[in-house]
């Protein structure tokens, strides 16, 4: 039997996200960014927790690209610090609610009926505490930190998913190629993984990508408030409110974290804009 | 010739629910008290407009919905009280091609893989006998054997009812529900399905219950076909028997709405007025008496049993034939 040319899924969306501009170049720059939080160190090999009270808030200059704080530590170094807890905090908690918000939702529109019922009941009351709340209750039961973050965003972000989840799982279910799965005898575990989660997927990845900008956002927000990631620890959201006290003297100290945050947001934005086409099997984008 | 499929007097209600409670409120008759059977090697017509209930009589024979009553029997044996072991093993001997064949193949998977997938869970064959099985498969219903790493949306909707056709058959079942396999095609498509399925059956000795809402194709590739009107069998009779003698005013109107290519045709027949009623509170005595040009009082009443009205040929009807009296 001669080789078959095969149009792969994988393959061919990675096509059309290229002709993306958009949404490609937010990927490179996102790839950049996790490079650069990974390999910092090696990049840039200056201590970030270093004072030198001789060079207190320093605008930027060669010496200090992104010039220094209020203890003389280099931004720069804090910046990429920052991004490593920064980044980190986004995957892990879009991790924690990836997983908790398709165990929920799968149970719930699969399932169906009063489990659905009682469920649904649990994601919407999730819903109505906001972020902050959550956050603001973790730290005091459990104290301020970065394990403590993850899970207040990550619970914060799970009735996102558990939603759609739902959503989707229980139009599945009523699909033919479901009820063929059943005619053919397969027993719930195979017709989930094989049927109802595969055809999920696309609409999951493009929520990833839009969950961890919003995680990136509230991190930022409850670190700024105190609640979040504690000094000499300093995610850009801490970096946000260090800079505040400064914000007429030393601007910069705001202006760095700040783009740092925008420029991860918005690409991460723009990316799930593009893999929301790019793994459309209806959508073709031409050019 | 052994009867493959018996149904005795099949009965399934849909819960109508309201409220914060859920409670139920009503049913929805959707099968009531239907009975007929499939001979070995035969195709069984099943006939009505929507909403009569032959969708839900192809899914409760495939166990996808639960029978309120009656039995089911296949083989000799109930499937509607089989252990569920059982129940999977005896189930991949009947299988089902659906109406619409661009959500009845799983867009994640591969030709192959769907093809296999049965043959896998149940070991029809052993693991290095699969692909030559799935070339096989994809010949017997006119693809080519290429085509079995592609994935559906690669297809057309022919080729797809094909790949459809060719998942079932992948069971080697001894029956095949058709639900509608051919409304949702073209015209030139659908006659090369019906062709295949035909072809299959002489080659493999297959039994088919084919659904269908209209007449010509069922007229096509019948051997005997019954009617169905709001959940219950209103004419059942050999196709040719059917189409030249049928009895029921139902029938009549169903036949009537064929279209015949000929312009010069006289209009015969009867148009039926009026919708269908609602099977949630279906009319008094005969279902179909409100839509009835030849409805009496005992009709309205009394509901009519499906008797045999001549050999083989069974109407439930107060007065069968009662349009050529009127002549």
């Amino acid at each position: 039997m001669k080789k078959i040319k095969s149009t792969s899924r994988f393959i061919n969306s990675w096509k059309k996200l290229k002709k993306r501009k958009t949404a490609y170049i937010s990927l490179l720059i996102l790839i950049v960014l996790i490079f650069v939080a990974v390999f910092g160190d090696i990049l840039y090999p200056v201590d970030s927790f270093e004072t030198d009270t001789a060079n207190r808030l320093q605008p930027p200059s060669l010496q200090h690209i992104f010039g220094t704080d209020n203890l003389g530590r280099d931004l720069l170094a804090r910046v990429i610090y920052g991004s490593k807890l920064s980044l980190s905090i986004s995957i892990v908690s879009v991790i924690f609610a990836l997983i908790m918000g398709t165990v929920l939702g799968l149970s719930a529109g699969y399932a169906g009926g009063k489990v659905d019922a009682v469920l649904s009941l649990v994601i919407d009351a999730i819903c109505a505490f906001p972020t902050i709340l959550i956050g603001l209750l973790l730290a005091t039961a459990f104290g301020s930190g970065t394990l403590n973050i993850m899970i207040a965003i990550g619970i914060a972000n799970t009735p996102y998913f558990a939603r759609l989840v739902r959503s989707m799982a229980s139009t599945l279910r009523e699909r033919e190629y479901v009820e063929s799965a059943i005619t053919a005898g397969l027993n719930h575990f195979e017709i989930l993984t094989r049927y109802i989660i595969p055809n999920m997927s696309s609409v999951l990845i493009v929520q990833i990508s839009l969950s961890a900008a919003s995680a990136i956002i509230t991190e930022s927000a409850l670190s700024f408030m105190g609640v979040g990631v504690q000094p000499p620890a300093a995610s850009w959201g801490a970096l946000l409110r260090d800079g505040y006290d400064f914000i007429s003297r030393a601007p910069w100290l705001s202006v760095f974290p700040g783009i740092a945050i925008m420029v991860t947001v918005i690409a991460l934005n723009f990316l799930g804009d593009g893999l929301r086409d790019a793994l459309d099997v209806k959508i073709r984008i031409d050019g | 010739m052994g009867k493959i499929l018996e149904i005795k007097n099949l009965v399934k209600l849909f819960p109508v629910k309201k409220g914060l409670f859920r409670k139920t409120v009503a049913h929805v008759h959707a099968v009531d008290d239907v009975s007929f059977y499939i001979n070995e090697s035969e195709t069984f017509g099943l006939v009505g407009e929507s909403g009569c209930g032959k969708t839900t009589v192809g899914k409760l024979i495939m166990q996808l919905h639960k029978a309120d009553s009656g039995s089911i029997i296949y083989n000799g044996a109930d499937l509607c009280s089989l252990p569920k072991k059982e129940l999977s093993r005896r189930r991949s001997e009947v299988q089902i091609v659906f109406q619409d064949p661009y959500g009845s193949l799983n867009p994640r998977m591969k030709v192959a893989d769907i093809l296999s997938e049965g043959i896998r869970k149940h070991r029809l064959l052993p693991p290095d006998q699969i692909p030559a099985r799935v070339a096989e498969l994809l010949r017997l219903v006119g693809l080519h054997e290429s085509d079995a790493l592609k994935y559906p949306h690669e297809f057309s909707g022919g080729q797809r009812q094909r790949i459809a056709v060719a998942r079932a058959l992948s069971f080697n079942p001894k029956l095949v529900v058709c639900d509608e396999p051919v409304s949702a095609l073209d015209v030139s498509v659908q006659a090369q399905i019906l062709n295949l399925m035909v072809e299959l059956q002489k080659k493999l000795g297959v039994s088919y219950l084919f659904i269908a809402h209209g007449m010509a194709v069922v007229k096509h590739i019948s051997h005997r076909v019954g009617v169905m009107y709001l959940g219950k069998m209103v004419e059942l009779a050999p196709t040719d028997e059917l189409f030249d003698n049928y009895a029921h005013p139902y029938t009549q109107a169903l036949l009537s709405s064929v279209p015949v290519a000929n312009p010069r045709r006289e209009k015969t027949g009867v148009v039926l007025e009026g919708e269908i009623p609602n099977p949630i509170n279906p009319p008094s005595g005969c279902r179909f008496h409100p839509r009835c040009p030849y409805a009496d009082e005992m009709c309205r009443c009394q509901e009519p049993v499906l008797t045999e009205w001549k050999p083989d040929h069974m109407v439930a009807c107060h007065h069968p034939k009662a349009f050529e009296v009127e002549k």
